[in-house]
């Protein structure tokens, strides 16, 4: 299904781009929410059943996946009545649609993905497809704010890169060549930690920049900003929440290791002064009011984020989350 | 062979932080791919034949060849000044440059892992940090693509050590190499220098209220 998925989505989103008649964008357009949403009764009816070697739809990627079907109906309705009062080119249209088309997939493709380079793959593409997103208004800021997103996203994505090679390290020493989260699981105990401890600060690192959390954080900040609302709410809420399931996929490698403890103290030690510093930094700038608030409600994403953690429930938490900083 | 290309690549770090002008950095990261082309040649020979000119390919025609032209053509397209206008003194960048392979061959041999092959790990960590310092103290957004290109090559370098056991990877670096290039250097270089006067960071200080 993924692969009839994929290609749809892509034949879908081509079209879209090329298309300047407004009947057929939104015949297109609701085409797509109806393969997204059969998309997601067929996985959530195929729990963990392997596709094309590379995906499995287990219960955590469903959860995510169900938030993602929920979202894509209201922001495509409400990009339909931003187009309404905005009036903008039929080719900026057709490279919105198209743009939130891919994002969409590829947000999908990287939740179901079961190998950690296939996600780090998708969470990339996830990158090219906001930068269209926020560019969409072709002005300075837009463009300041897409090239802001684009580098630090490129940075991040680049050191969650330099983690899988350490990763890969790791498993090399054992002899082992799969990087499915399955066998990282299951072979996670007998890794090297020191590696798997590099691995975890650099992927940890590059995905708080998807997930709005220290120290990468400032990537979202200005892309949330100056995309057209629907966009921003997209990019507010499953965007990030794609950051903070690349940081879970690997936490959960990480909690069948003896540095499970070591990575939870870890988060912590690095979230608090950091947190106070620049809660101070801010707070001694009068320009930066909006910059401080944003950072507030980033630190207390990071409290609960860190409750879930510690709990080790960072599922039921996370969405609110996402949720506070999408509205 | 190997360790004299490595080696090689970490002196053109050191000449990054000498440079002063535009010219010479472009010169370094096409220098740079020949290296890296060199290293993978000698490296990845066990792997199979499409993939080993797949990479090949990239290193030649797209860190040697393809993007120093492109990094040419934004320059001359959008006027920008031949000087790097570096916040700090290239004595001063030399030093910390030094400093910092110093630093990834101290850590580097730090590590006891009879598995792990140092000098590519030294200098991936080198490169690593020379492109985070090179966009730290350089003012002008073309030497910040300069700077993440850098980081694209270490990150190149470290591939290749587990490159015989897993292409793929390899192969995903490369893709992350040409979306960056296309994407960062195709686009966006472009339409920043038909939009800022000038080809400096400080214009790209309006989004705060």
């Amino acid at each position: 299904m993924i692969g009839i998925y994929l290609i749809v989505a892509f034949v879908v989103s081509t079209l879209l781009f090329f298309n300047r008649n407004k009947i057929l964008n939104y015949l297109l357009v609701g085409l797509f929410v109806v393969l997204q949403w059969v998309f997601t009764i067929y996985e959530y009816r195929h729990l963990n059943i392997e596709e094309l070697g590379y995906f499995i739809p287990d219960s955590l990627a469903i959860i995510f996946l169900i938030v993602l079907s929920i979202v894509c109906i209201p922001a495509f309705y409400h990009s339909y009545i931003y187009f309404k009062h905005h009036r903008d080119t039929p080719r900026a249209q057709a490279i919105y649609y198209a743009a939130m088309v891919v994002l969409i997939v590829a947000l999908s493709a990287a939740y179901l993905s079961s190998h950690i380079a296939v996600t780090w793959i998708f969470i990339d593409l996830t990158t090219l497809s906001a930068a269209a997103l926020i560019y969409h208004r072709r002005n300075v800021r837009a463009l300041e704010g897409t090239w802001k997103y684009l580098f630090v996203c490129s940075i991040s994505m680049a050191l969650v890169f330099i983690g899988i090679l350490f990763l890969t390290l790791a498993l090399q020493e054992e002899g082992l060549k799969s990087l499915s989260y399955h066998a990282l699981i299951e072979k996670a105990p007998i890794l090297n930690t020191f590696w798997l401890k590099l691995a975890f600060l650099f992927i940890f690192t590059g995905y708080t920049a998807k997930a709005g959390l220290i120290p990468m954080y400032t990537a979202g900040i200005d892309a949330k900003d100056k995309a057209p609302s629907p966009a921003g709410a997209l990019i507010g809420s499953v965007l990030m929440n794609v950051g903070f399931f690349g940081i879970y996929r690997f936490y959960e490698i990480i909690s069948h290791t003896s540095i499970h403890n070591w990575s939870n103290k870890n988060y912590i030690h690095i979230g608090h002064p950091y947190r106070i510093y620049c809660n101070s930094l801010y707070a001694s700038c009068e320009e930066c009011q909006t910059y401080a608030c944003l950072f507030r409600s980033v630190s207390y994403g990071v409290g609960c984020h860190r409750f879930g953690f510690w709990r080790n429930r960072a599922l039921c938490c996370y969405p609110s989350f996402g949720a506070s900083l999408a509205c | 062979m190997t360790n004299i290309l490595l080696i090689a690549f970490a002196f053109t770090l050191v000449y990054l932080g000498m440079s002063s002008r535009l010219q010479g950095y472009i010169s370094i990261l096409a220098f740079q791919g020949i290296l890296l082309f060199g290293v993978a040649f000698i490296e990845l020979i066990e792997i199979n034949t499409i993939n080993l000119m797949f990479i090949l390919l990239e290193t030649i025609v797209f860190k040697t060849i393809a993007i120093p032209k492109f990094l040419n053509y934004i320059i001359k397209r959008n006027h920008i000044t031949r000087e790097a206008e570096p916040f700090l003194p290239n004595f001063l960048s030399v030093v910390i440059i030094t400093f910092i392979i110093l630093g990834s061959f101290i850590l580097s041999n730090a590590i006891h892992d009879t598995h792990l092959r140092k000098i590519f790990f030294m200098i991936a960590l080198s490169a690593l940090f020379t492109g985070l310092f090179i966009i730290m103290t350089r003012r002008k957004i073309i030497t910040h693509v300069i700077g993440f290109l850098v980081i694209e090559n270490g990150v190149f370098v470290l591939s290749l050590a587990v490159g015989n056991e897993m292409p793929m990877l390899v192969n995903a670096g490369i893709l992350l190499d040409i979306f960056v290039g296309v994407l960062l250097l195709g686009i966006f270089a472009n339409k920043i220098g038909d939009v800022l006067k000038e080809q400096d960071v400080e214009q790209l200080r309006q989004l705060k209220d």
